[in-house]
């Protein structure tokens, strides 16, 4: 009586170590994947896709946290990086992309001031509107 | 104070635990005295059996309350998580405080503390119930000063615990400059959980390694807890048991190293992000993986505890059944968190 009362609770138990991870995996069937770093919402507008030379490609929510992942990267590999213009939304290669640092933080556990434009004027104007300035080549990220 | 239900909630338990740890502390040690006296003059048997009684019972309640106040404490994190605009998870909220100059500066050692109290509270608790029950098959209870002892220990740390709790939910918060919330600062950073090891071992090329040794060491311990719980109705050695902890403590290490390099940033789909903390509302049940291992790891200290401290005459042909049936329990909690990992693994 006494071992088939155990053999039951162990039947039980392993019922329950294998359903719960099935359940849980189930819940969360369809994830929005977020930042590769921080795992935070990405913001369509704040978008940063780094793709390595095995067509892999991680999503980050800030140039911030994209150059956090490749600063901790091996120096020797390559990475093709794109931005997203805040203007118009539109995806761009990001060693054409202006850059300025400004007084506003687009998110807040990174802490990422740096803004994204396609053209010169709209960087300008962001930098005029949120005291912010254009970096210059040597400040300039994904290099 | 940040009010919400999971504040009020701990502020009740950790009040409670205060005022048990009090009262366990005190009818021990009275106990204790008159334990002595009594056997000295063979008096107050009715009296010290009733007192007994009550101590149990007081104990019982205080291992619960105990048991119940180290989820409620990681609840109560998470819920003050949406307290500050920069804090993403659990490690954010154990960073305010640092570096402020007002008393939440003591916010992030007090947090540090608790951490390291919980687990070290309920494995006193539980030591404590596995010596009572080895104690109630007796006739004379010749594990009493012991079991008074560890209580008086139960006592103090319990309310060590619940004071710092206490503390930690009444120092103000509100005020504090935020120093940085992010989480993968400090997991991905020196002060990670595998800083003692070295760092080239775990680069992203070691991932396979690091889960070989994972499943290798864990399935080790589980067989092993296994194989000595088979010849522990027979004969088992205090020095077996000794090794089997080494191993469980072993074992605990290397399952803390996996979490925090493999396991959270695959469960969580952020591959270089190594913050355990995230697991609690975004993969909850893998805790409950986490806590069997705790479950298997104490189960195997606990028996260890008793074949040491519980082994008296009268003691003696009942040890070996405990002992048993917490080496049961050990393997067990080994083998379900090895299954649910790997089950989560594989499916993330």
């Amino acid at each position: 009586m006494k071992a088939r009362k155990a053999t039951w609770s162990l039947l039980v138990a392993m019922a329950v170590f294998i359903v719960l991870p099935l359940v849980g995996h189930w819940s969360r069937r369809s994830p929005d994947p977020g930042c590769a770093l921080d795992g935070m919402p990405i913001a369509p507008l704040y978008r940063v896709e780094v793709s390595d030379a095995f067509h892999r490609t991680h999503v980050f929510c800030s140039p911030r946290c994209a150059m956090i992942w490749l600063s901790r990267q091996p120096p020797e590999r390559q990475y093709t990086v794109q931005v997203t213009d805040e203007a118009s939304g539109a995806p761009l290669d990001a060693r054409s992309a202006w850059y300025v640092r400004s007084s506003i933080v687009t998110s807040p556990g990174s802490g990422n001031r740096i803004h994204v434009f396609r053209h010169q004027g709209d960087a300008e104007r962001h930098g005029e509107l949120f005291q912010g300035s254009i970096l210059s080549e040597n400040e300039r990220p994904f290099q | 104070m940040i009010l919400n239900a999971y504040a009020i909630l701990d502020l009740f338990l950790s009040s409670l635990r205060l005022l048990l740890g009090v009262g366990v502390i005190v009818l021990g040690v009275s106990t204790w005295r008159q334990c002595d006296r009594a056997a000295a003059e063979g008096e107050q048997r009715d009296f010290l059996e009733d007192r007994g009684y009550l101590l149990s019972l007081l104990a019982c309640l205080l291992l619960v309350v105990n048991l119940i106040s180290w989820p409620l404490f990681y609840l109560l994190l998470q819920s003050y998580v949406a307290e500050w605009p920069g804090v993403m998870c659990i490690y954010g909220v154990t960073q305010i405080g640092v570096g402020s100059l007002g008393p939440s500066r003591f916010l992030p050692s007090l947090l540090r503390a608790l951490q390291m109290a919980k687990p070290a509270l309920v494995f006193v608790s539980g030591a404590w119930f596995v010596l009572y029950l080895a104690n109630r098959q007796t006739r004379t209870a010749p594990l009493r000063a012991r079991l008074l002892g560890t209580l008086v220990l139960v006592g103090v740390l319990g309310i060590g615990d619940a004071g710092a709790e206490l503390a930690y939910l009444i120092i103000p918060k509100k005020e504090v400059f935020y120093t940085g919330g992010c989480c993968t600062a400090v997991f991905d950073g020196e002060a990670r959980a595998s800083r003692f090891v070295p760092q080239a071992l775990f680069g992203e090329e070691e991932i396979p390694t690091l889960s070989l040794i994972w499943i290798g060491v864990t399935l080790v311990q589980m067989f092993a807890v296994g194989l000595v719980r088979r010849f522990s109705l027979r004969t088992v050695s205090r020095g077996v048991l000794t090794a089997l902890t080494l191993g469980a403590l072993v074992c605990l290490t290397v399952n803390s190293v996996f979490l925090v390099e493999v396991a959270a940033p695959r469960l969580l789909h952020l591959p270089f992000h190594h913050c355990p903390y995230d697991l609690v509302p975004l993969v909850p049940e893998s805790m409950v993986a986490v806590a069997l291992l705790f479950g298997g790891t104490f189960s195997v200290g606990w028996a260890t505890v008793v074949a040491w401290f519980g082994n008296t005459p009268e003691t003696r042909s009942h040890l070996p059944r405990l002992i048993s049936a917490l080496l049961t329990l050990g393997a067990v909690g080994y083998f379900g968190s090895v299954v649910m990992m790997s089950l989560e693994l594989l499916l993330a």
